[in-house]
């Protein structure tokens, strides 16, 4: 067989490429990590992703403020998820949620989706708009995502209007927020609109903004003795 | 400044190898610890592939790599890398 065969040309390679790593290059390589000179990662992209997230707006105004280190970590989340979703890479994506959901539960990819739909940047400029001093801005931000299960609700496409309707009325009932999000993306948008309408006519004291980007609907419900201010 | 160096090109052999070198092992797939158990990521506490690892300096740290994790180390140590 001549050396142009192209299976013995890879395995050529391949043992070439393979004794570059000699035990001598690799105790080298684990002498420099140990000095911290070198750092090894699979795929490059993580990282850089990881670290481009802690260099937005959006972030350096959440970290100025919040100093809960699982809150910290759901919003950097959240960026992510929407680089992700804008990028149309949708496994990682899903694997994303899912790692989330193992580790923080439902009421943390809440708070991660909130971050991604752009419900917070929103909620913070709602906030600002009445004249909050950085104590209750604070507060604010600790108390959307302590509880964001009892102030935003994302709509999925196969929800029932009427149940998630009764659902919405009643965590305003029992929670009187100062404001509650509802949201929802793409087919869900619809019956959304539904559920925001039928809502409407349940409660009282409740005003309607609304806010629609990149196919997703973000409806705020703000209480009106707070937007009177 | 610490250096990145992707571990896309490295063949699995030489991954082993430098698991080794820092005390761990390997099925083949995924990075044992010490005592032959399959060495848990420290903040989503699932196993990491050597396909698919991430190793950190100083204490070395082995991570999966996915978003999650890593800016659980960035939160926790810093922007050290």
């Amino acid at each position: 067989m001549s050396s142009e065969d192209p299976l013995e040309s890879i395995a050529a390679g391949a043992t070439k490429g393979f004794l570059k790593y000699s035990a001598e290059y690799i105790r080298g390589l684990v002498t420099k990590l140990k000095n911290k000179e070198l750092a090894f990662i699979e795929d490059l992209e993580t990282i850089d992703t990881a670290k481009e997230q802690r260099t937005t707006s959006e972030w350096e105004i959440f970290a100025k403020y919040i100093e809960n280190e699982n809150f910290r970590i759901l919003f950097q989340m959240g960026l992510t998820l929407r680089k992700l979703e804008k990028a149309n890479k949708t496994p990682q994506m899903d694997n994303l949620k899912r790692k989330i959901l193992n580790k923080y539960d439902t009421k943390g990819l809440h708070a991660a989706q909130a971050v991604q739909n752009g419900i917070f940047s929103k909620y913070l400029g709602s906030v600002l708009e009445l004249g909050s001093t950085p104590q209750k801005l604070k507060f604010e931000i600790e108390n959307l995502f302590a509880n964001i299960d009892k102030t935003v609700i994302f709509i999925r496409s196969q929800d029932n209007i009427e149940l998630k309707t009764d659902e919405i009325v009643a965590k305003i009932l029992a929670n009187s927020p100062k404001t509650f999000v509802i949201s929802s993306s793409g087919s869900a948008n619809m019956i959304c609109d539904t559920i925001r309408s039928k809502v409407l006519t349940k409660i009282s004291n409740y005003t309607c903004e609304f806010y629609d980007a990149l196919n997703k609907r973000v409806y705020f419900l703000n209480r009106k003795e707070d937007t009177d201010i | 400044m610490t250096e990145l160096i992707s571990l896309k090109t490295m063949p699995t052999e030489a991954k082993i190898l430098l698991l080794n070198e820092l005390g761990f092992g390997s099925d083949g797939i995924y990075v044992l610890d010490q005592t032959g158990e399959k060495h848990l990521d420290r903040y989503i506490k699932e196993p990491i592939r050597v396909d698919n690892m991430v190793i950190f300096p100083g204490s070395t740290v082995i991570l999966d790599n996915n978003p999650l994790s890593i800016s659980s180390f960035l939160e926790e140590f810093g922007d050290v890398i």
